[in-house]
Order: structure tokens, then C-alpha cells, then sequence
């Protein structure tokens, strides 16, 4: 096959008439060029057209026919949209204007006139099949060029996150943070949502494109920080009043620098962002930070975040602390020893904390 | 093959429809030839006995067609006032209107079987 996609198959002509010597006098007109066809009815024809459409390049369509008249036939073609790739030519002594509309109405090429002139049915057919090829070569190459404007979408689409992930893992670094931790929040966002929507599908649905959005999103949740100083972000003991409301900025300090993205309100990723980043601290009983939003005031994405951040924080070792086991990690929060979150999410957790705990290591499941 | 003289025996203009096979004295002959044994007109013949009037036209207009293509004009002629008789609903003309059709394609018929 060529680029444009272009089959260069041997094509036919099939000419329709009932009468031997019409059909003797089209086949000279076609002979030499093209494979010829011969029908001598509408039913024979639709057989022919139907055992291999795309090999037929033109059909020359006798109107008056026993069994199933050209009119018939067209209409046939007509309604299964075969008229639009293969050339349906009338040829008949008939040309009375109503039969001309109805033939142009139901897609005829051409309307040919008995007696025919064949060297100029050849031109006329000639130069529609052209037309036909020409429309069939740019829709392949379009249809090429769409698959490769696809495929480069999905590549930026791939480099963007790459880049928002490198960013974001950039700045964790300064508090302690390592890459891993920026990729499990991602992940951890992710099955939290799948969850939800798994056990409560009336209450929260998300299509799975919109989960991989937030859940990149979830990643610069803590970009603020980097605007925290080094002091009090990486405090080895516990912070004095002053000290926790400068680190409570980071919050608002993340939010300012996603708005200076350009294209920032375009794009619902940002905005998803802005949201995490924002209220990613807020607790279910209203007692968070920075705008004390209660219950169901802080959007789901943004709770998700809340308590996967807490959930990593725990099973990761620390400075100051071990790493907790999970089923550990989750009786704290559920006990609520570690802020307040909507019981909708801590019965997720219940459920991946399961999960993980059936992670085949070697075992059975 | 003698256009000029077949046209004459025909009293038909042969010479243009030779000229739409781009004078391709041959085939022409041949596809004339064919003619001799083509089956419409039998077929119309019958339909007239009938008095069958779709069959007529059907046939008439089929006739109409060959008889034009083949450039055998005073046949296409005929056949097409047959073709409008029924259409046009005066069906009792048809008989007369065939007795007319019937004495030129005899005519026509002879010429042919003469040709070399």
C-alpha cells in the first residue's frame, strides 16, 4: 500500500442492462482499461457489488430491467451509503425529468442518454472515478495525519506531567521529601477516588480521565513549601505558635505561584491544583487551615489529598518517628488521632488498607 | 461493409451512429449483426398479443434503447410513440402504432441479413 494509504487493486467496471447489445457497446467503450463486469439485472448487480465493493470503480445502470430496475437498485446503494464511494452512472433512453431528479436524488452520478456517444460516457466516467480516487487518497492521508497529531498530543501530554513531577519532587527535596513520596500521593489519590466511586457510585463518580487529572494534580500540592524558610521547615522538634502560622502559609503560597502559570485558568488541571493546594490542610470537623471549611465544604479531590498525605506521612519513616505499618497507620486515623476526615474516606482506606495487606509477596491471595 | 447502401436499404442514418463508435467499422458491424438476433422485438410482438400494457412498455422502451444506440433511428422512433401511446393512456393505439413498427424493423431486418 502506498503512504496515502492508496490500494492500487485492480479495479472493475460493472455495467447493468438487460439487453445484449447495450451491454456489448458499453464493454467496447471500457474494454483495455479495467477488469468489466456484466449484470443483467438489479439483483445480479447488487449480488456483484456486494461480493466486493471496494474493487467495483463505476457502475453503468440500465434503468428499464426485469427483476429489479436501476431506480431499485440505486435506491438500494443509495441507503447503504454506497453511492458516496463507488460512482452509480443511469444510462437510458429514458431521460424524462422525473426520472432524472429521482435518479440525481438518490446519488447518481450522471445521467447518461441513450444513444450513447462512448467515447464521451468514457470521459464522463472517467473523470468521476478520478474524482472518487482523489477523495479516497486525501481521506486516508487525513485519517494518517490525524493518528500523528494524536500520537504528538500524547506525547506532550506525557512530557507535561513528567515536568510537573520533576518540579514538584524538586521542592519536596528541600523538607526531607523524596521523589517516591510525590509519586505515591499520586497514586494513593488515585485509588482513594476509584474507591469512592467503587462504593458509592451515586454520591461520587469520576470518569478515569478526569482521576489521572487529579491525581497529577496531587502533586504540587505541597509547592508552597518552598517558599517556607529553611528553619522552620525542617524543624527537628516541635513548632512555637509563630513558627506554625508562617508554615500554615504554604498553603496560600502554593495557590499564588500556580496562578502565575499562564494559561493557568484554561486548563482544569490547574485548577484542580489550586484547589489540593489550598485546602489540602482543611479537617472535617472545620477546625483546618487556611479557611477553616467543614465537612463537605472542601471539595472531595481536596479531602483525598488530606488524607493520603497523612496515610504516607505515617507508613514512611521520619526524622522523628519510625515508619508505621498500615494497619497501625489506619487506627490512627480512624481513632482520629491524626486530624478529622470524612468517615466516606476512612472506610476507603479500610478497604486499601485491606488490599495491601492481600498484596501477594509469594503468598496467596 | 456499404454504410451509404445499408442506409439507404434501412432508411436509417447509419453513418452518424459509426461515427459515436468513432468509426469503428468493424464492431459496428458486428453489434449490427447481433441485432438480427436480439429478442425484444419477439418479446414486444408478444406482449402487443397479450395486451399487456406494462410489457409493452417495458419492451417498447428496451427496443427504443438498442435500436437507438445502434442508430437505427426510424425503429427508435416508433418504439418511443408506442412508449407514450400507453403512458400517455391512449393504449388502443398501440396496435396500429406496432403494425407500423413491425414493417420497419422487417425492413431493417432484410437490409441486415443481406449485409456481407
Amino acid at each position: 500500500m502506498r503512504e496515502d494509504g492508496f490500494d492500487e487493486e485492480k479495479s472493475a467496471v460493472l455495467i447493468v442492462d438487460d439487453n445484449e447489445i447495450n451491454r456489448m457497446i458499453l464493454c467496447e467503450t471500457f474494454k483495455g482499461r479495467d477488469e468489466i463486469l456484466e449484470a443483467e439485472n438489479g439483483e445480479e448487480a447488487l449480488a456483484l457489488i456486494r461480493r466486493n465493493p471496494g474493487s467495483i470503480s463505476a457502475v453503468l445502470l440500465d434503468i428499464v430491467m426485469p427483476k429489479m430496475d436501476g431506480l431499485a437498485l440505486l435506491e438500494i446503494l443509495n441507503r447503504e451509503g454506497l453511492t458516496e464511494t463507488i460512482p452509480v452512472f443511469l444510462i437510458t433512453a429514458d431521460t424524462s425529468e422525473q426520472n432524472m431528479q429521482r435518479g440525481y436524488q438518490l446519488g447518481a452520478m450522471d445521467i447518461i442518454e441513450k444513444p450513447i456517444v462512448p467515447y464521451f460516457v468514457k470521459k464522463r466516467v472517467e473523470s468521476v472515478v478520478e474524482l472518487f480516487r482523489a477523495r479516497k487518497r486525501l481521506s486516508n492521508t487525513v485519517d494518517l495525519q490525524h493518528q500523528q497529531l494524536l500520537a504528538q498530543e500524547l506525547e506532550i501530554y506525557e512530557l507535561n506531567n513528567a515536568i510537573i513531577e520533576t518540579l514538584s519532587t524538586a521542592i519536596e527535596f528541600r523538607s526531607g521529601e523524596s521523589g517516591a513520596h510525590v509519586k505515591r500521593i499520586k497514586e494513593l489519590t488515585g485509588l482513594f477516588l476509584r474507591e469512592l466511586c467503587r462504593m458509592n457510585p451515586e454520591k461520587y463518580q469520576f470518569e478515569e480521565e478526569e482521576i489521572e487529572m487529579i491525581s497529577a494534580a496531587a502533586i504540587m500540592h505541597d509547592v508552597g513549601k518552598i517558599a517556607i524558610p529553611d528553619q522552620i521547615l525542617n524543624k527537628p522538634g516541635k513548632l512555637t505558635k509563630e513558627e506554625f502560622e508562617v508554615m500554615k502559609q504554604h498553603t496560600l503560597k502554593g495557590c499564588e505561584i500556580l496562578q502565575q502559570i499562564p494559561k493557568y485558568h484554561a486548563n482544569p488541571l490547574y485548577r484542580y491544583a489550586y484547589d489540593i493546594c489550598r485546602h489540602h490542610h482543611e479537617r472535617w470537623d472545620g477546625r483546618g487551615y487556611p479557611d477553616g471549611l467543614k465537612g463537605e465544604e472542601t471539595a472531595v479531590w481536596s479531602q483525598v489529598v488530606a488524607i493520603a498525605d497523612v496515610f504516607d506521612a505515617l507508613t514512611n519513616k521520619r526524622v522523628y518517628k519510625p515508619a508505621f505499618s498500615v494497619e497501625k497507620a489506619f487506627s490512627m486515623i480512624e481513632n482520629g488521632e491524626c486530624g478529622a476526615f470524612n468517615p466516606d474516606l476512612t472506610a476507603c482506606l479500610k478497604e486499601i488498607v485491606r488490599d495491601m495487606g492481600e498484596l501477594p509477596s509469594g503468598g496467596t491471595s | 461493409m456499404d454504410i451509404q447502401k445499408l442506409s439507404e436499404e434501412t432508411g436509417c442514418n447509419l453513418q452518424a451512429a459509426l461515427g459515436r463508435l468513432n468509426g469503428m467499422e468493424a464492431l459496428y458491424g458486428r453489434l449490427l449483426k447481433k441485432f438480427i438476433d436480439d429478442p425484444t422485438f419477439q418479446e414486444l410482438k408478444e406482449a402487443v398479443k397479450a395486451e399487456d400494457l406494462k410489457a409493452i412498455e417495458t419492451k417498447a422502451h428496451t427496443l427504443k434503447g438498442t435500436a437507438a444506440n445502434l442508430g437505427l433511428d426510424i425503429l427508435s422512433e416508433k418504439s418511443h410513440e408506442i412508449v407514450c401511446a400507453v403512458r400517455e393512456g391512449r393504449p388502443e393505439e398501440t396496435e396500429a402504432l406496432f403494425a407500423e413498427c413491425e414493417a420497419r424493423y422487417e425492413r431493417i431486418l432484410a437490409a441486415l441479413r443481406r449485409m456481407e
